[in-house]
C-alpha cells in the first residue's frame, strides 16, 4: 500500500493554513515557498493543491546517486546522506511536487505526515491510502540493481 | 594596478592576501569597479560538481609471482582497460557491468576512493616472460602502486541547456527529458564556473594547481574538444561548451565528500567530480572577467528531440536559477544537474586553503591553445 496526502480541489479556499504548517514544521518560517504543499491560485476564487502523490516514482529512477528511495509506508523519501544537491529529481518531476530553495543544500517533498490535514479548516486534506502499481514498483529494480554490485 | 604571483603568495604568507569566492565578487562587483576589486581583492575561488563522463584513472595493481600479462581484466565484474603495460589498466567513469548496467566504472572509483575493497580479476595469454594466465585478487587504494585519476575532459566551459519538443520522455545525459517542453535541465554552476571566470584562459594553463575530489592535481592538458570558436555573448563569454581542461591527481588523496558515481536511468553511469581552480586577480582584466554574474552569464537551450540538438533560445543562468523560463510562450520548469551547493562547499574549502597557504599560485607552465575548434565525424559509406 501507498500512503500519501490526499487533496481535495473542491474544498479548498486558498487558506494557506496548510502550507504554513507544513514550512513552518519543518523550516520553522511560516513560508509558502518552504512548503511541500503549493496552493495554485486558479482565479474566480478555485485552487488546485499540489503535493507529492508517491505513486509516479519518477524522482526514484531518476536520482543519479540513489538518494531517493521508497520506505516501508510507500512514500518517496530523500536520504540526505547520499544526496548531493544536484536536483535532478525536481528536473523529472512532472507536476513540481519535488521542491527546492534556492540557498538550501537539498530539495525536499511532501512525505505524507499529516501535519496539514489535521490543520485544514475544510477538510481539503487528508491522509489515505492506495495500491500499488506497475509503474510505482518500477523503482526498485534500479535501486537494486546499483545498490549492490555483482558477487 | 598589476601583481605578480609572487606578490600574491608573498600576500598569503603573510596572511594579508584577500581571497573571495566568485559569489562573493560576483555580488561586489555590484558596488566596486574592476580596478576597485583589482586592489582589493587577491585571488577568486571558482568550483563546480557535476556528472563528468570523461573521467577515470589508471591503476597499477603490482605484478604477482609468477607474473601476468593481464589483458582481460575486471574490477567487481567492470571490464577495465588493460591494452597498456602488464598490470597497469584504466578504468573508464563509464564503463559498465555487462551483466548490470547499472554498476560500473564511476561505483569503482567511488569504492576506491571511500577505501573499500574490490576484486580483480585479469586474464592474459601466458608468456615466456609473463607465464600466469589467470590471477584472481581483493585489491584496494592501499594494496595497490598506483591511482592516479586522469580526465580527458572535465570543466566544460559552459554547457548548453536540454529541452525535449517531442511528444515522448527523452532519457539523455541532461537526464529525463519530459516531454512537449516538460523541463529545462541544465549543467553549469554558472558564476562560480572555473572555466566561465576566466573565458581566455589567461591564469589557467598546463601545470595549474586544481582541486580534484579533494586532492590537489594539475591540468595536465587542455580538455579533449577544446573549442576557441564558439559564439560569445556581449562579456565575451561563450553561449554554449566551448573550452575543456585535462586533469590529473592522486586518487589517494582523494575525498569521498567530492566525487560520486552517478547512474542516470536508460543513459548509463557517470561520475559527479568536484573540481575547484583558484584565480589570481592579477590586473583589472581579470577582475573584470571574475566579477560575471549569473545575469551577464547566458547559455543556450538546445532541442534534444531534434536532430543535432538545434538551439531554440537564449537564457541567462539568472533565468534558469529562478527555477523557469518562458518558452515558446510557455512557463518550463528549470533543474540544473549539477549541484551547486557541493560547488560553494568546494569554493570555501578552497579559499580556506588558499588563505592558509596550502593551495601555492603559479603560472601555467604553458598557455592552452589559443585557436582551436572540433571535428565531426565522418563515417564511412551509408551514415544513417
Amino acid at each position: 500500500m501507498i500512503k500519501y496526502l490526499k487533496t481535495d480541489d473542491s474544498k479548498c479556499v486558498g487558506c494557506m493554513t496548510c502550507t504554513a504548517v507544513c514550512s513552518t514544521l519543518y523550516f520553522k518560517e511560516d513560508n509558502p515557498a518552504k512548503s511541500a504543499i503549493q496552493v495554485q491560485d486558479k482565479g474566480r476564487g478555485e485552487f488546485h493543491l499540489v503535493a507529492c502523490d508517491q505513486e509516479c516514482r519518477k524522482c526514484v529512477q531518476e536520482c543519479p546517486t540513489q538518494a531517493i528511495t521508497v520506505a516501508k509506508t510507500g512514500v518517496v523519501m530523500i536520504n540526505k546522506n547520499l544526496c548531493v544537491g544536484c536536483l535532478a529529481c525536481v528536473a523529472v518531476c512532472p507536476i513540481g511536487a519535488m521542491r527546492f530553495f534556492p540557498g538550501h543544500r537539498y530539495p525536499f517533498k511532501c512525505i505524507a505526515c499529516g501535519a496539514c490535514a489535521k490543520e485544514c479548516p475544510k477538510d481539503a486534506l487528508s491522509i489515505a491510502e492506495k495500491e500499488e502499481t506497475a509503474e510505482s514498483r518500477a523503482w526498485a529494480e534500479v535501486i537494486a540493481a546499483v545498490a549492490q554490485p555483482k558477487e | 594596478m598589476a601583481k605578480t604571483y609572487e606578490e600574491i603568495n608573498e600576500k598569503i604568507a603573510r596572511g594579508d592576501a584577500v581571497v573571495l569566492t566568485a559569489e562573493e565578487v560576483a555580488r561586489m562587483a555590484e558596488e566596486l569597479s574592476p580596478a576597485e576589486i583589482a586592489a582589493r581583492v587577491d585571488v577568486v575561488t571558482t568550483a563546480t560538481f557535476g556528472a563528468m563522463c570523461s573521467s577515470g584513472c589508471f591503476i597499477n595493481f603490482g605484478h604477482p609471482e609468477p607474473g601476468l600479462r593481464m589483458e582481460s581484466i575486471t574490477l567487481n565484474g567492470v571490464p577495465v582497460f588493460g591494452g597498456i603495460a602488464a598490470v597497469d589498466a584504466y578504468i573508464g567513469a563509464t564503463e559498465v557491468d555487462p551483466n548490470n548496467p547499472r554498476y560500473g566504472g564511476g561505483h569503482l572509483i567511488e569504492a576506491l576512493v571511500r577505501g573499500e575493497t574490490l576484486v580483480l580479476e585479469a586474464r592474459g595469454k601466458g608468456t615466456d616472460c609473463y607465464p600466469r594466465r589467470y590471477a584472481r585478487a581483493e585489491i584496494n587504494k592501499d594494496s595497490v602502486n598506483e591511482i592516479i585519476m586522469v580526465n580527458p575532459r572535465n570543466a566544460y566551459q559552459n554547457y548548453p541547456a536540454a529541452t525535449n519538443s517531442s511528444g515522448k520522455t527523452l532519457y539523455t545525459y541532461m537526464g529525463t527529458l519530459l516531454p512537449r517542453f516538460g523541463n529545462i535541465t541544465y549543467s553549469t554552476s554558472g558564476e562560480l564556473s572555473p572555466l566561465l571566470n576566466d573565458p581566455e584562459l589567461r591564469t589557467i594553463g598546463i601545470g595549474t594547481r586544481v582541486f580534484l575530489a579533494g586532492a590537489q592535481g594539475f591540468v595536465s592538458w587542455n580538455g579533449t574538444q577544446f573549442n576557441t570558436e564558439k559564439p560569445a555573448n556581449e562579456f565575451g563569454l561563450p553561449l554554449s561548451n566551448a573550452r575543456t581542461l585535462m586533469l590529473t591527481a592522486n586518487l589517494k588523496q582523494m575525498d569521498p565528500a567530492y566525487l560520486k558515481a552517478a547512474y542516470f536511468e536508460r543513459y548509463g553511469v557517470s561520475l559527479f567530480v568536484g573540481l575547484g581552480i583558484p584565480i589570481p586577480v592579477l590586473d583589472e582584466d581579470i577582475a573584470r572577467r571574475v566579477s560575471i554574474s549569473n545575469r551577464q552569464i547566458e547559455t543556450t537551450v538546445c532541442d534534444y528531440a531534434e536532430k543535432g540538438h538545434p538551439g531554440i533560445a537564449r537564457v541567462t543562468y539568472a533565468a534558469l536559477r529562478a527555477g523557469w523560463v518562458e518558452l515558446d510562450g510557455r512557463k518550463v520548469r528549470t533543474a540544473p544537474l549539477s549541484s551547486l551547493a557541493k560547488a560553494r562547499e568546494i569554493a570555501e574549502v578552497l579559499k580556506a586553503q588558499v588563505r592558509a597557504g596550502a593551495f601555492p599560485l603559479a603560472a601555467p607552465v604553458q598557455p592552452l591553445p589559443t585557436h582551436a575548434t572540433v571535428r565531426g565525424l565522418s563515417l564511412a559509406g551509408d551514415a544513417s
